[in-house]
């Protein structure tokens, strides 16, 4: 009587035929022409590239063209340059640097973020307590700490990490609020129901529910924690893509300036891109990153 | 052999000096070993509370409920529950197995024994071969099949269901009244479904608890005398069915509150009696 299988009739067996392939099939083209699929994806790397190349190009023909002020170099120029820094050590060094402030305030900031803010999120006495100055010190950027910071701590790593650690604790710490705020009592009820331990209801209910929240905070807390380090780097005189860039713009090394500049921006981009594609191998099961085979 | 009784239990939720809301009023009935017992009453009437309250999700203000003639006091390892809103009770982040697996977990150390718990449990709500999908991936009543498999594989001695099939649609809904008489077959458990569905309760039941309209009190416990297997069609079209259905939908009516009245009507009263 046991392990015999049943069939239901009533009840259809799949949302759909063609679900079936899509799902084992891939991501990209779920309908029935390869070539639309095709057509997707490279539209979907054209189009941002096109507007990136129009837009470097308009750069390039108006410095050309003596539109700009003398101080904007043409982009080929800068591109130059820096092809010309690659195989110099000390580029490469400064952009360690840079990096280094970068991880060491998001994973510092982060975590903090998480504490404070999965506890206030959890417990409601902390988030009476700790609301107010919270929501006071919020709005403060945090380079503003800088001064203070150099006479304190002086133009040294430390100090960039402090305040790049700040950047990336406010996002980190709200989003940790909404989600543990936001998690559902009916799947935490039916953990308990079934018997689950408190330590398996944080680990395999609550962190899940939290995670894509978290995943949000900390796209926008490591994009801060770069604008901080380089800021701090650049006001603050702390060795990095900062300082040199200051140091650049007041010697007239315009095309420098402008280097370094790109290499920043493009950091930026790459970091975020693979923070994106980590968020969507590790949270394909959540509705934004959903295959659905509709 | 009865199995659950509960007695004079009551759930008032705040304080019912500064205008607390009483859910339920002294509810007593049992439950045998392996009986299906389902709960009606109208909607919004406690039917929840009283499943939460057994399930010891929350306190109670006063009686009792036993499980073997222990006093429940947390959810006890015998229930098993299936909930409404499958797409809220199964994880997301877990592909179906694993939803399933969770629980056992803690109740078989084994793992070899615990997968064939699993695809045990898959073939007997006819999932077989499912078990790598995610939920979101599945249909209502696939999903809602899922839950009930997670339940069985628990080897609940009770079974609580908490209006399992009102987020589907008809034809799905007939489809998982079958698939959960069968399985309870299979398994043995007692089943304790509410439901606001009369036919539901009827058609399933071996008794049905009538609860009042706010707050719940018993008002009739019904015995079903209706041959089983039961069957969709033959079933619903016996005299008794009818007779049954009538007597509990006259319970229900009498117990619940009237039609409000519509503010037109009560203006057209107003108007009458000149004011």
């Amino acid at each position: 009587m046991v392990g015999r299988a049943r069939k239901v009739k009533t009840d259809s067996m799949l949302p759909s035929e063609s679900s079936q392939k899509a799902g084992a099939a891939g991501a990209i083209a779920s309908s029935a022409d390869p070539r639309r699929g095709r057509w997707r994806v490279s539209s979907r790397l054209l189009i941002p590239l096109g507007t990136t190349v129009g837009l470097l190009a308009l750069w390039e023909l108006l410095a050309r063209a003596g539109a700009l002020p003398a101080e904007v170099p043409p982009f080929t120029e800068v591109v130059s340059w820096l092809a010309g820094e690659f195989d110099d050590g000390t580029f490469w060094d400064m952009l360690g640097q840079t990096l280094w402030h970068w991880f060491a305030g998001l994973l510092i900031g982060g975590a903090a973020g998480i504490v404070v803010g999965g506890t206030i999120g959890m417990v409601p006495f902390v988030h009476r307590l700790l609301n107010v100055p919270l929501e006071f010190l919020r709005p403060i950027p945090a380079i503003v700490y800088l001064p203070l910071l150099i006479l304190v701590m002086g133009s040294r790593s430390v100090t960039a990490i402090i305040l790049a650690s700040l950047g990336a604790l406010w996002p980190m710490l709200f989003q940790s609020v909404y989600g543990v705020r936001a998690i559902d009592a009916q799947v935490v009820e039916t953990g308990k129901v079934f018997g689950l331990r408190r330590r398996q209801i944080l680990w395999h209910i609550m962190l899940p529910s939290v995670l894509p929240y978290l995943a949000t905070g900390v796209r926008i807390a490591s994009s801060l924690s770069l604008i901080v380090a380089v800021s701090a780097e650049l006001v603050g005189g702390i060795p990095g893509l900062g300082t040199e860039m200051a140091a650049a713009a007041q010697n007239g090394r315009y095309t420098a300036t402008y280097g370094l500049l790109l290499v920043s921006g493009v950091l930026g981009l790459l970091l975020n891109a693979a923070l994106e594609g980590s968020e969507k191998r590790l949270l394909r099961w959540h509705v934004s990153h959903r295959v659905v085979n509709a | 052999m009865t199995k659950l009784v509960v007695n004079q239990l009551a759930k008032t939720y705040g304080d019912p000096a500064k205008g607390g809301v009483e859910a339920i009023r002294e509810i007593s009935f049992d439950v045998r070993e392996g009986e299906f017992v389902c709960i009606v009453g109208p909607s919004g009437g406690g039917k929840t509370t009283l499943l939460r309250c057994l399930c010891a999700l929350h306190g109670r203000s006063g009686g009792r409920i036993e499980l073997d003639g222990r006093d429940v006091t947390q959810p006890p390892p015998e229930i098993a529950a299936v909930f409404q809103d499958y797409s809220r009770s199964l994880m997301p982040w877990y592909s179906v197995r694993r939803n399933i697996e969770l629980p056992l977990k803690n109740t078989i150390a084994d793992k070899k024994e615990r997968s064939e718990r699993v695809e045990w449990s898959l073939r007997e709500v006819g999932l077989g071969g499912l078990g790598d999908r995610y939920p979101w991936q599945l249909s209502g009543g696939m999903q809602q099949r899922v839950a009930i498999a997670r339940a069985i594989a628990y080897r609940p001695e009770i079974l609580i269901m908490d209006e399992p099939f009102a987020s589907v649609d008809a034809q799905t809904r007939a489809g998982l009244e079958d698939l959960t008489l069968a399985v309870r077959d299979d398994v043995g458990a007692a089943v304790l479904l509410v439901t606001h569905d009369i036919d539901e309760a009827v058609y399933l039941a071996d008794r049905v608890v009538v609860l009042s309209s706010r707050p719940a009190t018993v008002m009739e416990i019904v015995d079903i005398d209706l041959p089983r297997p039961r069957d969709q069609i033959k079933t619903k079209g016996l005299p008794r069915f009818a007779e049954y259905r009538t007597h509990v939908l006259e319970l229900i009516r009498a117990t619940s509150q009237p039609e409000p009245v519509s503010e037109a009507q009560q203006a057209v009263a107003a108007t009458l009696h000149g004011n």
